[in-house]
């Protein structure tokens, strides 16, 4: 089955598989921000329950001093459990869209599992997979993180593909600021003034 | 790879599938790079992969570095050709060199963090670059990018870059196109920038040495505002030096938006050597109509990669089943590198050579 979870359902659900997805793409994302130049390798037995450590920062402390040039290191299939629920993910792209029409998008794919860094592959999506909600969001340049892997929940185990689609969150105003300077300082240093 | 005689011309044309740049030899050591892109075999952009395969030192040879446009296929790998060229001076489109367009990509590094590629990544490095704080050469229509007096040269012709585009008209509706992206950092889904479009924008530059010249299109489109792409070019042409064009690096990997045939009747010799890069992504450049066009127009056609991509890796079972239920067909869009390379002594026509995926018309 081509599993799409609308948000509304993510937003909704405590600790079940949804949830669970949505943590490994965060924790996916979280890795890749950091470009931590060691490899992270979780337990890809499933019997092996390892819960996620309740914030970001248990699981990551501060960030370590990587260079960006490093390849992606993360290892599949990782296994991620909570409470009852857990995810093993086999592969997982992060894609933007390139092109919409009436019943289709297409976008391309970065190979995380793969390593790699740039586009790769492409492949043509429906739209009718994502919720109607979501559809408003797929437009040209939108970013999204594409799984596959098995979910278990209770005793079921099941074979799933699942596309997020990220959204940003809202930026702090300390943060609005920094960009600020940030940019006054660098439009001082080309002359731009 | 040895390098060119001291008097010998050179341009070199890499493009992989997605990506291209230019690499130009105008006598005595001195080289030019327009554009940059990254040969995925070994992640290194490909001007300076070839300079160190002939053992050209960028930092002393390299005078000018030349991005024409804010495309990733076209600045994919430049922050490491401007940090690697130290002694060169860089080159942008006037409608980047201004407070609105740097405010607007330093708040889209921060309010973008994806893995995909991004042009934004790469313009902020260019921006942070020693090359823009001392200096940026600005271009805008008939501006001289670089120039050096025959006087230094081995084969003692006068040469000169020059930038043919962007009009005024133009970097103002790219400053509308990327205050249209920076809106949606207020926590909206913000995509991947920059978006597709904006072609108009690029550098078209127009090189002579001597007795040749050769146009180097860049991505530039035809418009239906005279003062914006081509239109604006045959505007000016009149007061060009040099005489028509036997090399033209063919705009917009060939697409017939590219295309305006008033240039090749007005600014290019008959029969002109034409060069391109394809474009692999979506439908997919230049077209089967579009290489039809560009063979009626010369004999002398050569593209670095006519479709040869690489393999779709092969995946464990349970996600090949997964893809095979889904009906979802992986395509590759990594292109293999094509390198056509173009050479001329003093008194002979011009060599032309073929590597990796290059191949004629």
């Amino acid at each position: 089955m081509h599993n799409v979870l609308p948000r509304q359902t993510r937003a909704r659900s405590e600790n079940d598989g949804a949830e669970t997805n949505e943590r490994i793409s965060a924790y996916a994302g979280r890795l890749k921000e950091l470009a931590t130049p060691t490899e992270v390798v979780l337990p890809a037995n499933n019997d092996l329950a390892v819960a996620l450590p309740s914030t970001e920062a248990d699981v990551f402390g501060s960030a370590p001093e990587g260079n960006p040039d490093n390849d992606l290191a993360l290892v599949l299939p990782m296994t991620i459990v909570v409470g009852s629920s857990s995810f093993m993910a086999l592969q997982e792209w992060e894609g933007y869209v390139t092109k919409v029409d009436a019943t289709t998008f297409s976008a391309e794919l970065v190979d995380i599992s793969g390593r790699k860094r740039h586009e790769t592959e492409a492949a043509e999506f429906l739209l009718s997979d994502l919720e109607e909600d979501d559809r408003v969001d797929v437009t040209e340049g939108a970013v999204f993180r594409w799984v596959i892997g098995y979910q278990r929940r209770g005793g079921t185990r099941q074979r799933v593909s699942e596309i997020y689609l990220r959204r940003l969150p809202l930026r702090s105003a300390s943060e609005i600021e920094t960009t600020t300077q940030r940019s006054e300082e660098l439009i001082e240093s080309l002359g731009l003034r | 790879m040895s390098p060119p005689a001291d008097d010998e011309l050179e341009v070199s044309l890499f493009g992989p599938g997605f990506g291209e740049s230019l690499v130009v030899h105008v006598g005595s050591g001195t080289w030019l790079i327009i554009d940059s892109c990254i040969d995925a075999t070994n992640g290194v952009p490909a001007p300076l992969y070839y300079l160190n395969q002939m053992q050209v030192d960028p930092a002393s040879a390299v005078k000018s570095v030349v991005v024409t446009h804010w495309h990733d296929d076209h600045i994919r790998g430049m922050g490491k050709i401007l940090r690697a060229c130290s002694g060169a001076r860089v080159c942008i489109p006037s409608a980047l060199h201004t407070v609105d367009f740097v405010r607007a990509i330093v708040t889209l590094e921060g309010a973008f963090s994806g893995v995909v590629s991004s042009g934004v990544a790469e313009i902020n490095e260019v921006f942070r670059s020693a090359q823009m704080k001392a200096g940026p050469v600005v271009a805008t229509e008939n501006t001289i990018i670089w120039s050096a007096k025959g006087s230094l040269m081995a084969h003692a012709a006068d040469v000169e870059l020059r930038a043919l585009s962007p009009s005024g008209t133009q970097g103002l509706a790219m400053l509308t196109r990327v205050a249209s992206m920076v809106r949606g950092s207020n926590g909206s889904n913000l995509g991947r920038a920059p978006r597709s479009g904006s072609n108009d924008l690029a550098i078209a530059s127009w090189l002579c040495c001597g007795e040749h010249t050769l146009l180097f299109g860049a991505d530039l489109e035809v418009h239906a505002n005279p003062a914006c792409g081509w239109g604006a070019i045959r505007a000016i042409a009149n007061q060009l030096p040099g005489g028509k064009a036997d090399v033209f690096k063919v705009p917009h990997h060939g697409s017939s938006t590219g295309d305006d045939p008033k240039v090749w009747a007005d600014m290019l010799a008959h029969d002109p050597i034409a060069i391109l890069t394809p474009w692999t992504r979506g439908t997919g450049l230049p077209q089967p109509s579009d290489l039809d066009r560009i063979r009626n127009n010369t004999r002398q056609g050569h593209i670095t990669n006519m479709g040869r991509m690489a393999n779709v890796a092969k995946r464990d079972p349970a996600v090949e089943k997964t893809l095979k239920e889904n009906g979802i067909d992986l395509l590759s869009c990594e292109g293999l590198m094509g390198h056509i390379r173009l050479r001329k002594k003093p008194n002979s026509g011009w060599t032309v050579e073929h590597f990796g995926a290059a191949v004629k018309l």
